[in-house]
């Protein structure tokens, strides 16, 4: 391979441009010049501390150690997805819920690939389960947090109608089914935008990395490929499942419907 | 159960049904059905949320001012529909108004809550 490294003194120059931004947010009072800074540190600090983390488990191939990452990133999506909602669920279902499917989707699909199509020994090799996981957390969570988000709010917004259908007699599932599939198409919305443009506007971001590492670019595509089939699968599966419990979760055993359940 | 505000979720009126309703009964042509819920005045969805309401064939009904929007030939309608189908059904109705007359027409006994007491009253 035939990698560029990149030299301290590169990183330097390249902070100088989020100096001139700070300086420019400065200028024209847009009182941002702080967390301008601030921002430019996090993404230091934070990627240099998951370098070394990554470069230890790399070294150690644990599966103990694999495992404590993959929780830890599986709950900082979780609570990404809670604060991104305006109405979330009461108590353990706001985290649960969000939480839960991504675990289903997410986990299950990266270690079927991991074990089916890569077939890596052992399977949970880091160097590929960690980015598999991290791509596949990071796109479910779009599709949940929409899915989950619109439910909710949709459901607020449309008391009335439940409330009238449910009347009228039907069961719950009835009641809210027009909703929970506008939702669900809610959540695929943005996977099949990026399946529909990918080469065409932007090239995909794993893509162009195994094409900086020095990678043939059809074997780099082709790893694309899979990564967006697996995202797709898992976007899908995750926001089901999410907009399904959800949905149950709205009414009571007496298929009454309990907005007092969220915040 | 009818609430005093139905609801609608569907384009159409049509896509609230799923069978033959009597249509006329309740005054309205039977286009109405092609019709989009914007087009609806409050007293036609008043009057088509309960034909929407006995394609269920309830044993009870539970009525909240079903002809508050209705003028008195409307209001005639469908105190015969309601009449005629709880005849035949050999249904139940409990009937809340504020307009005496129509309860003593339709109901029969009548209660009344007046000062946090709910009592019978003496017609």
């Amino acid at each position: 391979m035939n990698v560029i490294s990149l030299s301290p003194l590169d990183l330097v120059f390249a902070s100088s441009l989020v100096f001139l931004l700070a300086l420019l947010s400065l200028l024209l009072k847009l009182k941002l010049s702080g967390q301008v800074l601030i921002a430019g540190v996090r993404t230091t600090v934070q990627l240099f501390l998951i370098g070394l983390v990554l470069k230890v488990i790399f070294d150690q191939t644990h599966l103990g150690w694999l495992s404590l990452m993959a929780v830890f990133m599986l709950l900082a999506a979780g609570r990404e997805v809670v604060r991104r909602q305006k109405r979330p669920f009461k108590g353990w279902w706001g985290l649960g819920l969000g939480t839960g499917a991504m675990l289903l989707s997410s986990f299950t699909i990266t270690v079927l690939a991991l074990v089916f199509i890569i077939q890596n020994d052992p399977w949970y090799m880091p160097q590929y389960a960690i980015p598999f996981l991290g791509m596949m957390l990071g796109n479910t969570m779009n599709g949940i947090t929409l899915g989950i988000d619109r439910l909710t709010q949709s459901a607020w917004q449309q008391k009335a109608v439940i409330e009238n259908r449910l009347m009228l007699g039907q069961d719950w599932s009835e009641a809210i089914g027009d909703l929970r599939r506008d939702c669900i198409r809610g959540g695929l919305i943005p996977i099949l935008n990026t399946m529909s443009i990918a080469g065409l506007v932007s090239l995909p971001g794993m893509m162009t990395g195994q094409i900086l590492a020095g990678n043939p670019p059809l074997e780099a595509v082709k790893y694309q490929i899979l990564i967006m089939f697996m995202i797709a699968g898992g976007t899908g599966l995750g926001t089901v499942a999410s907009v399904w419990l959800g949905s149950r979760r709205l009414f009571d055993s007496r298929e009454r419907l309990r907005l007092d359940r969220l915040k | 159960m009818l609430p005093a505000e139905s609801q609608w979720w569907y384009d159409e009126v049509g896509d609230h049904f799923y069978q033959d309703v009597d249509i006329e009964s309740v005054g309205l042509a039977a286009d109405v059905m092609d019709w989009p819920i914007n087009r609806l005045s409050s007293g036609e969805k008043q009057r088509l949320a309960l034909l929407r309401l006995l394609q269920n064939k309830p044993q009870v009904l539970l009525l909240d001012e079903p002809t508050a929007n209705l003028d008195p030939d409307h209001t005639g309608k469908v105190e015969q529909l309601l009449k005629s189908y709880v005849q035949s059904q050999g249904a139940a109705m409990i009937w809340v108004s504020h307009d005496l007359s129509q309860l003593q027409r339709m109901a029969d006994p009548i209660f009344r809550i007046e000062n946090d007491r709910f009592e019978r009253m003496s017609v």
